[in-house]
C-alpha cells in the first residue's frame, strides 16, 4: 500500500470542498494518482483495492464522523431515510425497515460478515467496485482501468463469477447486493456536492458499461452521497431477497434476487424484480415483472417468471449455470414476497 | 514474511491431478485386477506422489499395473497439503470401488468386507455404520423433492513414518520441577500437552507439573513435523527419559525409605512403597534427597520393538473410514454436507480431546477441497486469478458439519507409548466418501472437484453415464 495523507472532514461542506475524484477515476491507468484526493467511510472496499495495488490515492479525507448521516429516520408518507454513514449492522438490526423493508433487510444480512457489517456504511457499499478478478489485478489493464481489453470477455478467460447480461462490453458484476434491494423497493439517492443536492433514482445512478464503461455510477468529483430515501410501500406490498453463493459464509453472491409484490384481491398488480450478480448493474428483470401482472401468486407463475428473468442473456464460456440458478431463486422469492 | 497473495502464487500448491483407474472384479466382488495411470504435477518439479493408494488399499487385488506421470508445468511447485497424493488417489479409488458395488449388487460396506485385509479397517465399518445409520441408506437418487439427501462413505490410509532422528532430555532438579527438552515444534497439534502427559504419567504427576520447552535448536533434535510422525517419533524417547531420570530418583531416596528402589513406585504425586502404601514420600521431598542440583536422561527414537518392518504389526497403514452425509438442492447445484462421522486409528491415543480436535481439521479441510477450494489460472496470462482468501474459497463456519468421531484404539506393542499421529490419514477420506454421497443422493456421479454448483448443475443437465461391464 502507498503512503497518503489524511484529513477528517467535519462537515459535509468541508467535505466537498477537498477536491475529490470518485475512486473509480483516481483507478485509470492515466490518472495521477500523486494528486488524487478520495472520500473513505467505512473504508472496508478502499483499503481492499489499496492492498491489492491498483488505488494508489494521494490524499484520503475521511467522512466517517460526518454529523447527522449516520441515522435511520421515518418521515411518515414520504418513506424512510437512510443515511449515508448507516452501517449495514445498523439497517439489520433496524425492527421498522425489517417489518417495512424485508428485501432490504435479507439482504443486508446476507452481506460480507458481521465485522465488516459493523464497519461498512450504505454510501459506501453502493460505491463499491466490481469484485471482477481481473480488473482487481494489477497486472490486467482492463477497459474499467483505461486500458483496451475486456480480459473476462476474451476465450479462455475465467468468468465463472461474471454476467450473464448487458455483458458484451465488460462482464464484471456489480459488487452491491443490497443495491438490488434498494432498486427494487425504488430508492432515491440523494447526492451533495459544491453546487447544491441532487436527488436520483438510484437504478438510473447507475452506469452501464456500454454507456462509460470507467464507472458503475455518475458521481460527479466533489460528489457525496448523503442520502437514500426509500419511498413507502403501499398496502399489501410483500419483499423478499435471496442470495446464492458458493458458501453461506462469507460469499459474494453467484446470483441474488430482490423482489417486491403489490397484490390486490388476489393478483399481483405490481410487481419489481431485481437482479444482482447478472449483470454490470443491478438489472431490473422486465419479463419477469411483467410475467407476474395480473396473474395469481403460485408455483406456477413464479416459476414462469422465473424462467422469463433471464430472457435475453448471453452467457460466457464458464457461467451458463448461473441462468438454472436464476431460475430457481426468482421463483422462490416471488413465492415468499407473495406470502404477505 | 509473504503477504497472502505471495503465498498463493510461490508456496506450493497440492499438486493437482488426473486419474484413470480401471477395475476388474469377479461377479461376487473379488477383485482381479486394477490399472492405474496417474497425472500429477508439482509445477517445475518432480513427485507429485498422487498414485500410490490404489496400489495400497486393497491389497487382495492379484494383479496391478500402474503408471504414474509428473506433468512439468510453469505454475507454480507442488507442496504438501496433508496427506500428500492420497486424497487425489482416494477420491478415484473410493468412488471406483463404489461403483463396483452396484454393479455386483453388494452393499458398498460389505464389498469392502471382503477386498479388505485389514482387520482393524473392517471393524471401523462395523462401529462407524452402526454410528452412521448405514443401514438406511437409500438407493441412488431415490431421495423425494428438490433438495435430496445422500449419505456415501469412503476409507482413508496413511503411511506409519517414525523419524529415527528424534531425541529429548529429561531433567529432574532438587526442587522438585522437571523439564522436557526437544527441539521439536508444534504446529498446532499440541506436542507439548502430549509430551508434559507423557513424561508426568511415567512420574506420577500431573502434566501441569512438567516444563515443555520445545521449538529451539539448542535442544536435543527433535523430529521435522510431517507425515504425521511427530506423536509417534518423539514420545517414545520422552517416556523413557523420564523413566530413567525417575529410577535415579529411587535409587536416590531408596536408602532413606528403607526399601530397595524396585520396590518403590510413582503414585499420584508420591513415591509409595509397593508393599506398604503407608511407607510414602512427596516428589518434592523426594527430590530434595537428589545427590547433585539436578539429574537428566537423554534419550532418542529406537527401532520399533521387534524391528520396522513385522509384517502386519508394526509396519502398517494407519487410516480410517469416513461416512458423510449432504443435501444437494437439484435447482441450484448446492451441496451442503450435514453430517459426518469418522472412525479412526492411530495405535494409542494419548489425548483424545487433541486427537479428535486433529480429526475434525481434517474431515473441515477435506470438505472445503470437495466443495470450495480451486485456483483459478488464467490461461492466456498465466495469473491465478484468486490469490486471496476473498476469492480462493474454503470452508466457513456455517459450513461446519456434526461431526461425531471414534476412535478404534490399537495396541501393537511396537514402542513404550505404541502412539501414531493422526493429521493426515483425517484428510485422506473425506472429498471421496462427499463424492459417493453426492452420488448417492443425485444418482449422477461428479468426477471432479471441487463438486461445485456449476459442475453439479451440469452433471444434472446430462444424460446418465451406464456402469462399465464386470
Amino acid at each position: 500500500m502507498n503512503a497518503f495523507q489524511w484529513t477528517d472532514a467535519t462537515s459535509v461542506k468541508q467535505a466537498t470542498g477537498q477536491n475529490t475524484t470518485p475512486v473509480a477515476d483516481a483507478m485509470l491507468v492515466n490518472a495521477k494518482p500523486e494528486s488524487a484526493t478520495i472520500f473513505k467511510a467505512g473504508g472496508v472496499d478502499v483499503l481492499d483495492l489499496m492492498k491489492e495495488h491498483v488505488l494508489a490515492p494521494a490524499r484520503i479525507v475521511g467522512i466517517g464522523n460526518l454529523p447527522k448521516l449516520d441515522a435511520i429516520r421515518n418521515a411518515g408518507k414520504d418513506g424512510t431515510h437512510l443515511g449515508a454513514l448507516v452501517t449495514l449492522a445498523q439497517l439489520e438490526r433496524d425492527g421498522d425497515l425489517h417489518k417495512s423493508y424485508r428485501a432490504l433487510t435479507e439482504a443486508v444480512s446476507h452481506a460480507a460478515t458481521p465485522q465488516v457489517r459493523n464497519a461498512a456504511t450504505l454510501g459506501g457499499n453502493i460505491m463499491q467496485r466490481p469484485h471482477c478478478w481481473y480488473f482487481r489485478n494489477e497486472n490486467f489493464k482492463c477497459l474499467k482501468k483505461g486500458g483496451t481489453v475486456c480480459f473476462a470477455n476474451q476465450p479462455g478467460a475465467e468468468n465463472k463469477y461474471h454476467a450473464i447480461l448487458g455483458n458484451q462490453t465488460c462482464s464484471a458484476v456489480h459488487g452491491s447486493s443490497i443495491s438490488t434491494a434498494l432498486v427494487a423497493f425504488g430508492a432515491q439517492v440523494e447526492l451533495t456536492g459544491p453546487q447544491g443536492v441532487r436527488r436520483v433514482p438510484l437504478e438510473q445512478f447507475f452506469v452501464t458499461p456500454e454507456k462509460d464503461v470507467k464507472r458503475e455510477n455518475s458521481i460527479q468529483p466533489n460528489e457525496l452521497i448523503t442520502d437514500v430515501l426509500l419511498p413507502t410501500p403501499a398496502a399489501g406490498t410483500g419483499s423478499w431477497y435471496i442470495k446464492f453463493g458458493e458458501r453461506e459464509s462469507y460469499d459474494w453472491a453467484l446470483a441474488d434476487v430482490a423482489v417486491v409484490l403489490e397484490q390486490q384481491n388476489g393478483r399481483c398488480t405490481k410487481a419489481s424484480i431485481v437482479l444482482g450478480a447478472a449483470a454490470p448493474v443491478p438489472l431490473r428483470a422486465a419479463a419477469a415483472e411483467a410475467a407476474l401482472i395480473g396473474k395469481p401468486i403460485n408455483e406456477e407463475t413464479a416459476r414462469a417468471a422465473g424462467q422469463a428473468a433471464t430472457t435475453g442473456a448471453t452467457p460466457l464460456e464458464h457461467n451458463a449455470y448461473k441462468v438454472p440458478i436464476f431460475a430457481a431463486i426468482v421463483k422462490r422469492a416471488i413465492l415468499k414476497a407473495g406470502e404477505v | 514474511m509473504l503477504d497472502r497473495r505471495e503465498e498463493h502464487v510461490a508456496v506450493g500448491n497440492r499438486p493437482n491431478s488426473v486419474q484413470n483407474l480401471r477395475i476388474g472384479a469377479k461377479k461376487d466382488g473379488t477383485l482381479t485386477a486394477m490399472q492405474l495411470t496417474s497425472y500429477g504435477t508439482a509445477g517445475v518439479g518432480l513427485g507429485a506422489g498422487v498414485g500410490w493408494i490404489a496400489e495400497t488399499m486393497y491389497l487382495t487385488n492379484p494383479n496391478f499395473k500402474g503408471e504414474q506421470y509428473d506433468v512439468l508445468t510453469n505454475a507454480g511447485p507442488g507442496a504438501a497439503f496433508r496427506a500428500p497424493g492420497a486424497p487425489q488417489g482416494a477420491f478415484a479409488l473410493e468412488q471406483l470401488i463404489d461403483e463396483l458395488a452396484e454393479k455386483v449388487g453388494v452393499d458398498a460396506l460389505a464389498l469392502r468386507d471382503k477386498i479388505d485385509k485389514s482387520e482393524m479397517r473392517r471393524e471401523q465399518r462395523r462401529v462407524g455404520a452402526e454410528r452412521f445409520g448405514w443401514s438406511k441408506r437409500q438407493a441412488p437418487g431415490s431421495s423425494p423433492g428438490v433438495v435430496k439427501r445422500g449419505v456415501g462413505a469412503a476409507q482413508s490410509e496413511w503411511g506409519r513414518f517414525i523419524d529415527m532422528d528424534s531425541s529429548c532430555e529429561v531433567r529432574l532438579h532438587q526442587d522438585g520441577s522437571v523439564e522436557i527438552m526437544s527441539s521439536v515444534q508444534d504446529l498446532g497439534t499440541g506436542i507439548r500437552t502430549v509430551l508434559a502427559q507423557v513424561v508426568a504419567e511415567e512420574l506420577g504427576l500431573q502434566p501441569t507439573d512438567v516444563t515443555v520447552r520445545i521449538g529451539d535448536t539448542n535442544y536435543p533434535p527433535g523430529p521435522g513435523s510431517g507425515g504425521s510422525k511427530t506423536t509417534g517419533s518423539i514420545t517414545p524417547p520422552a517416556r523413557t527419559a523420564a523413566y530413567k531420570v525417575g529410577q535415579q530418583l529411587l535409587t536416590a531416596v531408596a536408602p532413606s525409605m528403607g526399601v530397595a528402589a524396585s520396590e518403590l513406585a510413582f503414585v499420584g504425586g508420591k513415591i509409595v512403597a509397593k508393599s506398604n502404601a503407608g511407607k510414602s514420600l512427596s516428589f518434592r521431598e523426594a527430590a530434595q534427597k537428589l545427590p547433585t542440583q539436578q539429574v537428566s536422561a537423554t534419550e532418542k527414537r529406537k527401532d520399533d520393538y521387534g524391528g520396522f518392518f513385522r509384517p502386519g504389526v508394526s509396519f502398517g497403514q494407519s487410516g480410517g473410514i469416513q461416512f458423510v452425509e449432504v443435501s444437494v438442492d437439484t435447482e441450484t447445484g448446492y451441496v451442503k454436507v450435514e453430517r459426518v462421522v469418522g472412525a479412526h486409528d492411530c495405535g494409542r491415543p494419548i489425548n483424545p480431546l487433541a486427537l479428535e480436535s486433529q480429526i475434525n481439521g481434517g474431515i473441515l479441510q477435506g470438505i472445503s477441497w470437495a466443495l470450495y477450494e480451486n485456483r483459478h489460472m488464467d490461461r492466456n496470462y498465466g495469473h491465478m486469478m484468486n490469490a486471496n482468501l476473498d476469492q480462493y474459497k474454503i470452508l466457513g463456519s456455517r459450513e461446519v458439519p456434526q461431526i461425531d468421531i471414534i476412535m478404534v484404539e490399537e495396541y501393537t506393542a511396537t514402542s513404550s507409548t505404541d502412539a501414531l499421529g493422526i493429521a493426515e490419514s483425517a484428510n485422506v477420506a473425506t472429498a471421496a466418501a462427499v463424492a459417493n454421497a453426492v452420488y448417492n443422493a443425485i444418482g449422477v456421479r461428479i468426477y471432479e472437484l471441487p463438486i461445485t454448483p456449476e459442475r453439479v448443475l451440469n452433471a444434472l443437465a446430462k444424460p446418465k453415464q451406464k456402469l462399465g461391464k464386470v
